[in-house]
Order: structure tokens, then sequence, then C-alpha cells
């Protein structure tokens, strides 16, 4: 039976991180439900970003946070549990990716309010694209199906780091490898792309 | 930094992704979702280990019907295996002389004597000298002809004559 716990409004530390970590061990599912909302976007996001499929994206957050709780008694503390749960997220969305290899299917998310104010954004489709007229939906589509033919792996990186702002020392950890490799996977990724969006970029 | 610079343009177009968000409110219910989710998986592990195994066994019957095929020709083949096994004698034939005896006077008593093939009665004859049965050890001892005198006169004890006087003769 899942027993209350006491919520807090200011960001917890790692402490309480590991005190939520070792009471959701125990089977309080209140201290599960604390963690989850804590990182219930930035799984979503990764796992979206992944497969542009919102579908896809809300089935495999969600068993990605299933599959952790089932797996907690296993979780050591030797990283973090953030990292811990990214890898679990990761793997599903790699898994699911090569079962689903035949089928792309896009369901984009839609662009938030603030996308159409980004000056960034901006600029970027009224000076520099020579496709003045494509707007920002034209250019989300191309970009996640731009992202689609990279592989599994040089998408990842390219996700974790520039959507998603992970740091390489971060990326190694989740992805399970060295540092060098991701700096090799995140270049490759970003020519790839760059050649892909050429029209977009010039 | 070089790689970055590189990829200025870039970066800035991949920013766009951040601004795809799920429908408003989405993220609210997410987390009952998935409690909910963990509950029932708990609560139908608690169940199935409630369950006695023959309706465990039936529910694993009703999922994959390949597995119920696979169990009743498994049951048939143990049934047939069983019948078969219980006709047998506990003991191999040619160890049994009365199942071979039997066996024989039946083949004797279908076919006329004059046909019963001398092999069968060689066979005969070496099975009733080693047999314990007194019928075929009243055979043997016929068929051996041993006379009668010499059963009696193998070095027995002597008999004398007894001449008997009454008194007064």
């Amino acid at each position: 039976m899942a027993e209350p716990i006491e919520r807090t409004e200011s960001t917890p530390g790692p402490e309480e991180e590991t005190s939520l970590v070792a009471k959701a061990r125990d089977g309080n599912l209140a201290a599960y439900d604390e963690l989850i909302k804590r990182y219930q976007e930035r799984i979503y996001a990764t796992v979206y970003h992944m497969t542009s499929n919102h579908e896809d994206a809300n089935d495999l957050a969600q068993e990605s946070f299933i599959k952790a709780y089932q797996a907690l008694k296993s979780f050591k503390g030797g990283s973090s549990f953030y990292t811990w749960l990214y890898r679990i997220a990761v793997n599903k969305t790699i898994n699911f990716l090569k079962q689903r290899k035949n089928r792309q299917h896009l369901s984009l998310n839609d662009l938030d309010f603030n996308t159409e104010h980004n000056p960034d954004l901006v600029a970027l489709i009224s000076e520099k694209t020579p496709r003045r007229d494509a707007g920002l939906t034209e250019l989300q589509q191309k970009l996640n199906e731009a992202l689609l033919k990279l592989s599994e792996p040089h998408r990842l990186v390219v996700v974790l780091h520039d959507v998603q702002g992970l740091s390489h020392e971060e990326i190694a950890k989740v992805a399970d490898c060295n540092i060098g490799t991701v700096r090799s996977r995140l270049f490759y990724a970003r020519q790839q792309l760059q050649a892909m969006l050429a029209d977009y970029l010039k | 930094m070089d790689e970055n610079e590189n990829f200025e343009s870039l970066r800035r177009l991949m920013a766009l992704k951040r601004h795809e968000v799920p429908p408003p409110g989405y993220f609210h219910n997410f987390s009952s979702e998935v409690i909910a989710r963990i509950k029932l998986g708990e609560h139908r592990s608690a169940e199935a280990a409630e369950t006695p195994w023959f309706l465990r066994l039936l529910q694993i019957f009703d999922a994959k019907p390949a597995f119920a095929g696979v169990f009743a020709s498994s049951l048939c083949l143990l049934l047939v295996f069983g019948i078969v096994n219980a006709e047998r004698p506990d003991m191999p034939v040619a160890q049994s002389p009365m199942l071979i005896q039997t066996a024989d006077n039946n083949a004797s008593a279908a076919n006329p004597p004059a046909t019963v093939s001398q092999t069968s009665q060689s066979a005969q004859s070496t099975l009733a000298l080693n047999s314990t049965n007194p019928i075929l050890d009243l055979q043997a001892t016929a068929q051996q002809a041993v006379p009668v005198n010499e059963l009696f006169n193998q070095g027995g004890p002597s008999v004398q004559d007894a001449s008997f006087t009454p008194p007064g003769q």
C-alpha cells in the first residue's frame, strides 16, 4: 500500500532523491510518483525526439517508468537514478525503433506559443532560408524526417546533446560508450543533418 | 569551440525541437497513469499467485491453444503406453518355461502330432529337463526310459531272506 510522503515545493537535492529511491524500492508508490513527476518531461521528450511520434512516445515513456520500478531492486546506486532511468528509456526506445524499422509514421506534437517569438528561429526562417514561404510547421516536419534518417546511435547523441542539452559525459553514461565515441557520433550526425537540411541553413 | 561554430545554424534549427510539446495537460495525468498500471500489474501478479494450479493451467490453455494440443497428445501417448505395458508379463518370455509350454501345447493342439517339428520336440525335452514342473518331469523320465529294476539295484542296503520257525515245530 502506498504511503503518503511529504511534498516540497523546492527542487529536491540528490540526498532526497536517494531517499525517494529507497522508499520506492520498498514499495512506496507515493515516493515513486514523486520520482516520475520529476523526470517525466525529460524522459518523454527524449523518447519523443527519437521516435517523432507522440503515441509511441507516450507508451514507451510509461513502460520505461514501469520497468524501472520493477527493476528498482537491481539498482545499486552506482550511477545516479536519473542516468539509470535514462538508460532504460533509451534502450527500450532503440529496441522499439529496430522493430518499427518499416513504419515511419510521424505524429508530431504541436509547437508551443513561444516558437513564433523565438528570435533565432524567426531570423532563421525569414532571413537565411531561401524558401521564405516555409512555415514553422513545414520546417518541423523536415527536421523530424531528417532526424529519422539518422541511425539510432547518431540520432540519440544529437537529440541528447543539441535538443536535451546533456553534456558529453552524461551522454557517454547513458549510451554506455566513451566520450570520444560520443564526440565522433555527434560530429557525423551533424554533418548528415547539415547535408539533409541544406536548404534551410544557407 | 570550432565544432559548435561550424554547426551554429544547425544548432539553432535543432532548437526548434524544444518547442514541440505534447497536448496541454498531458503531464498532469502521466504519473497517475503509470502508478495505476504498476498497481494493475501487482494485482495481476497477486491474483496469479492465489489461483489454483489447474485454473492457471486452463488459463495457459486459453492463451496458447497449441499448448493444449501438445498436452492432450502427451496424455494420449501416455495412456497408450500404459495399456501396452500393462499387457506385458513381468518376466521375459524366453525365461518362462510355463508360458512356453502352454504356447507349445497350443501349437500341438492346432497341428497334428505328425507335423510337429523336430526342433520343437528337442526344445521341449531340453526345457523339461530343466523344469520343476512335475508333469514335465514325468515326461522327461519316460523319455530317458530308465528300467525300474535299476532304480532299486543301485548299491542300496542288501536284503537277506529270514527263516522263521514257530516254536514247537
